[in-house]
Parts: C-alpha cells; structure tokens; sequence
C-alpha cells in the first residue's frame, strides 16, 4: 500500500529480478519484498521487472536495482548460458555505471573471473568482479549461520551503516571463492566462514554492487541493507538525496534472537 | 550374531534404567559389534517384508495408514514410529524385537528412510521388498545439500537394485516419476483430477525443469506444488500411467490424498490386499497426535499439523483455510532435526492467510524471524518468546466449538505435544 505518495511527488524505482524462476533457492524472493514495502512506505514507487532466459537484453537497461538470487547447479547452466550469449555484456555496463544491485550465492559467483568446479572444470565468468571461485571434491560444503560486520568501504558509503554492527544470515556453498584484493571485501567474518572460510573476508563490495554468500535471507534480516540500496539507487537517478528511513523493532528482536542462540551453541 | 543382539539388548536395558531417550543407541552399539547384523537378521527371517518409504513429506502419515491397512488384514506390523530413521535406527528396531537367535515375529518391517540416508540404507539391505517413493521437495536445503543432488543420488541407487525390489512411485512428482523409471519393477499412482486444478505453479515450486533433457516442463493439471500432469515441452518425459483410488479417510489435505494412495497401492502389490479391502479398513483410521490428530479440550478442537519446509507449510495453510480455524499458532525453531537454514519461511504464500478471520500467534527459537516475514507481509500477529505463553494466548483466544490449527517445525512438534499433553489440560 502506498499511503504517503502525495508527501514525496510521485518518485518510482524500478528492480529488476534476474531469473526469478531458476535463481530462487533461498527465500531469495524476500529481499524483493523489504525492497518494496520499504520504498512504498517512504512514498517511492517500486516497479518489479521480471527478468528471465526468454525476456529481452535491452529491459535491463531501464533498472534502477538489480537482484539475482542463488540457485541449485541444474538451473544455473541455463542461466549462465543466457549471460554468457545475451545478457552479459549489459548486465557489466549496468555494474561499471554504479547501478546498485544485490548478487547472492551463484550469482555472485557468476560474476567474477571464474568458477573451478569439483572435477577441476573452469567455467569462466563474466569477469565484472575481481574475484574467482573453486570447488573441491574433498572439502565440505560451508554451511551454518553467519554472523559478519560491514567492511569500513562499504560504512565509508553510506554512513548510518556504521550503527549496523552486525548483518547476520545464513550461507550454504560449496564453492570457495578469493578477492584479488581482500580491501573490497563486503564484510569481514564475525562468526561462520565467508568466502572461503579461512580470510575472514566475506562478499564483495564493488562500485554500488553487492556480492555475498548470505541468504536468510539477507534484506529482511537486515533492513539497513536494504535502505541502503534503495538511498544509493534513488541518488543516482534523481542527483538529489533521499529520506529513505525505515525501523522495524521484529528485524532487531530477530537478529538479537539469533545471536543470543549463537553464544550458547558455538 | 549372538553376542552383538545381546549386547544391543544390554545397552537397551541400560538405557531404560537410565531413562535416556535416544532410541538409536542400543543399534550403533550393536552395529559397532557386527557391522553385518541387519543383513543376518533378514537372512534369519526369509518371510520378513520390507517396505522403505522415502520422500520429503508424508513418511510418517504413509507409515501409519500402511500399518493400518496391514494389521486389518493380519500382517503383523513393525514400524520405526520414533522418527529415528538412520541406520542405527534400524538396527535398534531390529534389536528391540528379534530374540536371541535373531529371529522375529513380524510379517513386515515398515521403515521411515530419510532422504540423505536413502543409498546408504540401500548398500547395506540390497534387496528390500519395496520402496515407495512420495515426493521430493526443498527440505533442510542445508543438511542435505540440493534437491538436484538428492535426486541423483537416489537415481543411482535404484539403478543398482534387482527386479526384486518394487518400487511404488508418485507419477505426479517429475523428479519421482523419472527416477523410478530406471527401476525394473515399478507401479506408479496418482490422485483423482478432479483435486487437480489448472492453477498456476506455487512459487515454493522446486522441480519445473524437465529431469532429462532439463527443458522446461509443462502442467496440463496441478494439485500442488510440482505435482500434477506434466509433460516435457521437449523431449516425450511426461506423467507414467497410473494407478488411482477413490476413498474417504479423516486426513485433510491433498497431499494425504498421496500418501493414502501409495499405501493402498504398495498393499495391493507386496500382500496381495486387495485395494478394496484396504479402502472399507480405512474408514476406520485414526491420525496420529500431531499428524492431523484433533484433540478436544474444553469443547475447542487442536490440530496440529507439522509444517518444515515451504509445500508443507503452504499445504497447512490451505487446510487452516478449509477448517476454518478460529487461532493460528506458528512455531519455528532452527534446531538440527528442523535444519538450521529458516530462509525457507520467504518461499512460503503467507498472503493466503489474508483470506482467513484467524488470529495468529507466533513463537519458538526464531520467533521473531517468522514475526518479522508476517510484518512484511502485512498480516497483524502477536509474538511470544515463550511457547507455553503462546499457547495458552492461543487457546484462549479459541472460539467455542471452533479450531486452534498449531504450524510446528519438527523439534517446535515435539515442544508443544509435550505442552499439550503434559499439562493438566483434560
């Protein structure tokens, strides 16, 4: 419901979903809902554009915010084919003109340099983010609940994220993957294991994007988030600053409660 | 084989005295001194059946209709009702009730197989009698990894199985319908269509893509989530013929409608029950205390309906719709037999509660994680940290003659049994 759209005149953002079919693995469609219900209760229009295999290159071009969720490994063959062939080359213009966007799990992995399977296999990436991800046939899968604190890059941005102590989340991926520079890392690893579980570094930070490991998922856990994502995307296409402000005491109580249960099971 | 029955029955004894409650104890003692016990005690009773029923959702509720059915008919019954489901789950079982010798008085053996465990079960039992197979959905995506890599897994195992073992399959499940097809004995079933609906998918929906050629699949008809009459847009993968029953039981819900399916299907195809047969005894079933089961306090009916993955919650929704139930309680707890990962709660169409007049109430160990997914979705509820709180805000908010529907993840089911029965509410 858009109760307050006559105070802010008649502003509007639009998302686009990549692959909301095939890149749905981990309530990832949550973070479109904080998205929206927060822009609408600031009086922001909030368009939803579904982006999939079949859907046309140039619909990426009008997004404000760009999300692409997790997916299992079946699906994600589907998807990197149509970013390799059509959609890739878009998608990097939109990343490198500081469009802000939200990449998770496969997406993230997606888009650095390259992903070396278990059978040693390289499938190369977009190479947008300098990164790159492997996955070995001995090593466990990284899975539990994580607990990490925004990098200074990241606070050196959006300045009411210095009050966001923790994000916290839930990661599940075989794939261990390494920055090239650990100073663009998203967050650094308070408890659970982050890229690769052992740099502490978690994510990555580049331009006005996000890439991480953490579902939950990762905008209804943390509000803040997505506060900054809609801030960043509405300065940008407006020049001007908004007043973008959303509290919600459950997404607290919620991230307390899992903290509390952190302490007495690890 | 002497020794290690003895000494499993030593350390069931014991921990009865000790009052420990894990009933898989005694089998990995007895499995650590003859790793090749469960094999001898088949060989030992040659007359023993063994069903395996696998599937995300609907073991137990299958077991217990399947139990029915056969005890109607004479076939004595043992069943693995603790939800201990490994392997030493099936050799505390086997312990429990086989003499010194080994031997055991049972016709069949009913046995709960979660899914991860499924192979593992398989290498050690090469030939059980029959597997049925329910349904595979996004279920403690953390646990087991992916729905894919389930579905691999099994395909492999059944591969390696002999013309003797049955497999009684849902053909509405594509990934089902597909493994099941690299059996040599396989009977499938399915429901009336007239409970399918041409609807469109759900969004908690895990299996659109075709299992062989991965194209996308299409539903000529859908009776929930994935499950319907498909057909591959590419290639000719599409719905195996099947059978189908009419019949009345008291369990709501069409994914019951499954499960009381592959029973009677399954009893039909291993004990020679005719189908008929199986549904006149079903008239008569009683579902168990947390599956479905009503209870009745104070002229207020309780349901409790085990809700731990997005298609089963969603399924509970639509019965709490149908029973028009007067208070929801929700509980989610994120301790290991409910899987760690709640994320799961986001894949779920909370916005049908919209249609219901019910108040809802929220607790368990994330309680405010499920408080928060409600908020977002604008559906007012009230949270208490306290189950016990909960449920007495619950209950007492419980119209007259009316339902309180209780949503419990797994570990949150055993809490609030507990609460319900434990308690002086009589």
């Amino acid at each position: 419901m858009n109760h307050q759209s006559s105070t802010i005149n008649h502003n509007s953002l639009t998302l686009g979903w990549l692959y909301p079919e095939l890149m749905s693995t981990y309530g990832d469609r949550g973070n479109i809902t904080v998205l929206k219900k927060i822009a609408e209760d600031n009086g922001i229009k909030f368009d939803v554009l579904r982006i999939n295999q079949t859907s046309n290159s140039s619909l990426l071009s009008t997004c404000d915010i760009l999300f692409m969720g997790g997916a299992q490994d079946l699906q994600q063959e589907i998807v990197n084919r149509d970013l390799i062939e059509n959609k890739g080359e878009i998608l990097r213009e939109k990343i490198e003109q500081d469009t802000p966007g939200l990449y998770i799990c496969g997406a993230y992995q997606f888009l650095g340099n390259y992903y070396k399977d278990a059978y040693g296999t390289t499938i190369p990436g977009l190479g947008i983010f300098e990164m790159h991800t492997e996955s070995y046939k001995t090593k466990p899968r990284l899975i539990g609940n994580i607990v990490v604190k925004p990098s200074n890059s990241l606070i050196m941005n959006h300045k009411s994220l210095i009050d966001s102590f923790f994000f916290v989340g839930f990661e599940n991926h075989g794939g261990r993957t390494y920055l090239a520079d650990k100073n663009q890392a998203f967050a650094k690893v308070i408890q659970g294991y982050g890229n690769n579980g052992k740099d502490k570094t978690e994510g990555i930070h580049y331009k006005n994007s996000i890439g991480t490991y953490l579902h939950g998922p990762i905008l209804p856990s943390n509000p803040e988030l997505a506060v900054y994502l809609l801030k960043t995307a509405y300065l940008k296409k407006y020049g001007k600053e908004s007043k973008i402000t959303f509290d919600n005491e459950l997404a607290k109580k919620a991230k307390q409660q899992m903290l509390r249960k952190l302490k007495t099971d690890y | 084989m002497y020794h290690s029955i003895a000494i499993g029955k030593g350390v069931l004894h014991l921990s009865k005295i000790l009052n420990r409650s894990g009933s898989t104890w005694p089998g990995h003692v007895a499995l650590k001194a003859d790793r090749s016990l469960i094999r001898k005690v088949f060989k030992k009773n040659p007359g023993l059946k063994l069903i395996l029923i696998a599937g995300t959702n609907g073991k137990t509720t299958t077991t217990k209709v399947l139990t029915h059915i056969l005890e109607s008919s004479n076939i004595s019954v043992l069943a693995n009702v603790a939800g201990a489901n490994l392997l030493n789950g099936l050799a505390s079982l086997l312990v429990k009730h086989i003499n010194l010798q080994g031997t055991l008085k049972h016709k069949a053996l009913l046995f709960e197989v979660d899914e991860n465990s499924l192979p593992l079960v398989l290498e050690e039992i090469s030939t059980p009698d029959a597997i049925i197979f329910l349904n595979l959905f996004r279920d403690q995506l953390d646990r087991y990894g992916e729905v894919n890599v389930t579905s691999q897994k099994w395909k492999s195992a059944i591969e390696k199985l002999s013309a003797k073992t049955l497999i009684i399959g849902n053909a509405d499940d594509p990934q089902i319908a597909y493994i099941s097809s690299f059996s040599k004995n396989k009977f499938f079933y399915t429901i009336d269509n007239k409970f399918k609906n041409e609807k469109e998918l759900a969004h908690a929906v895990d299996s659109t893509t075709c299992p062989k050629c991965n194209n996308q699949l299409s539903y000529e008809r859908i009776s929930y989530s994935h499950l319907g009459n498909f057909a591959c847009s590419n290639c000719e993968f599409k719905s195996p013929k099947a059978k189908q029953y009419i019949f009345q039981t008291k369990l709501m819900g069409t994914y019951n409608k499954y499960n009381v399916s592959s029973a009677i299907l399954a009893a039909d195809k291993v004990f020679g029950i005719n189908p008929y047969t199986s549904i006149e005894t079903l008239k008569n079933f009683v579902p168990a205390f947390g599956r479905q089961e009503v209870i009745e306090i104070d002229n207020k009916k309780i349901m409790i309906l085990l809700s731990k993955n997005p298609t089963g919650l969603n399924e509970s929704i639509e019965v709490c719709l149908t029973n028009k139930s007067s208070t929801i309680l929700l509980l989610l707890n994120d301790r290991i037999p409910d899987g760690r990962d709640i994320s799961w709660i986001w894949d779920v169409d909370f916005e049908k509660l919209k249609n219901s007049n019910a108040k809802i109430y929220v607790s368990g160990d994330r309680a405010y994680d499920m408080a928060n997914r409600l908020f977002f979705e604008g559906i007012a509820h009230e949270v208490f940290e306290k189950y016990e709180d909960a449920y007495k805000a619950a209950i007492k908010n419980t119209l007259s003659a009316k339902t309180l529907t209780i949503l419990p993840t797994y570990s949150a089911m055993l809490e609030v049994r507990r609460l319900i029965s434990g308690k002086a509410i009589l």
